[in-house]
């Protein structure tokens, strides 16, 4: 094996495991997004049964300006 | 590196949201206490104009009301101890008892805020893939400010209990819509190089207020509006507090957790060590 072919496995392997911990980093940031979204929707906007959640919630939406009432 | 992402994550929620708690009892939750005084006074007294012989609708909102009442002056029908559990909630579902139990769950519903608001600051973190610390991290709690909660209450002042607004679910739209169209906007803004993107980037963050936000035909309040005024200011104020907090912890633990144990994600960390 030549020195250029080595040099090139081993940039070829390093771009592969470049491009697998991007997507890894890709996906974490979109599911956290999401994730992000949804507990936000829960705290700020959902009523829940029996206006659980906006009961429980409250003071914490009027106080970070959420449309409450 | 998902589970020291989600450790930041956990970490700065609860920080922020103890200390939002914390703050908020100074200012924001007296107001809240007091303006609910007006509040229960609106459950008030269904009343006829037999006696006095005249006639007229009551119209709330554009919307004609069969059945109007009058509205109590405060106290009026309180017992004086200030217990009003049995009259404001007796045809209401459960909610936290007030003192101790209410703080709690205010407690508990601000650290999922403050989680929830992590998540997306440390997933921008990780999908923009740059080196943030402290500092950075700062700034980036002032965009999150200027997104949820500076845009929003330009158009929707925050609301004390007892208020009158436009439809919820209308208000809930618009809040979304502009909280959506202000990040964008900053987003495409600070990313951007040419003139033709920042300007589109302008277009967006004006759009929701040109748009205008729900309010109602007609503003009756039995609120003080100096109880209101104190609190747009005071809440504003407590959530710039919130979201610096947010901000620079989220970013200094990105730093320590995310970025300097895995120096492989972020190429400039291995090869310049900043």
């Amino acid at each position: 094996m030549t020195t250029k072919t080595m040099a090139a496995l081993a940039t070829a392997s390093l771009d592969t495991s470049d491009a697998g911990v991007f997507s890894q980093r890709i996906t974490t940031g979109v599911l956290m997004l999401l994730t992000g979204s949804v507990l936000l929707f829960a705290v700020g906007f959902a009523q829940g049964s029996g206006n659980f959640m906006h009961n429980a919630a409250h003071d914490s939406r009027h106080a970070a300006t959420f449309p409450c009432h | 590196m998902i589970s020291r992402a989600l450790t930041t994550v956990l970490l700065t929620g609860f920080v922020a949201g103890i200390l939002y708690t914390g703050a908020q009892m100074l200012r924001v939750t007296p107001l809240i206490l007091e303006a609910e005084k007006y509040e229960i006074a609106e459950i008030a007294l269904p009343h006829s104009h037999v006696a006095s012989g005249i006639t007229h609708t009551h119209v709330l909102n554009g919307v004609a009301l069969d059945v109007h009442q009058r509205v109590a002056t405060p106290h009026e029908n309180l017992p004086a101890a200030h217990d009003h559990a049995g009259v404001a909630h007796a045809t209401e579902n459960w909610a936290p008892g007030d003192g101790a139990e209410r703080t709690f769950y205010t407690a508990v519903s601000n650290i999922v805020t403050g989680i929830a608001f992590s998540l997306m600051l440390v997933a921008v973190f990780l999908l923009r893939g740059k080196t943030v610390d402290m500092n950075s991290g700062i700034l980036w709690g002032a965009a999150g400010f200027a997104v949820f909660a500076l845009a929003p209450a330009l158009g929707l002042p925050p609301e004390l209990p007892g208020m009158t607004a436009a439809a919820l679910e209308s208000r809930q739209v618009w809040w979304i819509g502009t909280v959506i169209a202000t990040a964008i906007g900053i987003g495409l803004f600070t990313e951007s190089k040419t003139i033709l993107a920042k300007i589109a980037a302008l277009a967006l963050l004006a759009a929701p207020h040109l748009i205008g936000a729900p309010h109602p035909f007609l503003f009756e309040s039995n609120v003080p509006a100096e109880l209101s005024a104190q609190f747009a200011i005071a809440s504003l104020v407590t959530s710039a507090f919130f979201w610096f907090v947010l901000g620079g912890t989220s970013g200094y633990l990105y730093k320590k957790l995310v970025i300097e144990s895995s120096s492989v994600l972020f190429k400039t960390s291995s090869l310049n060590p900043q």
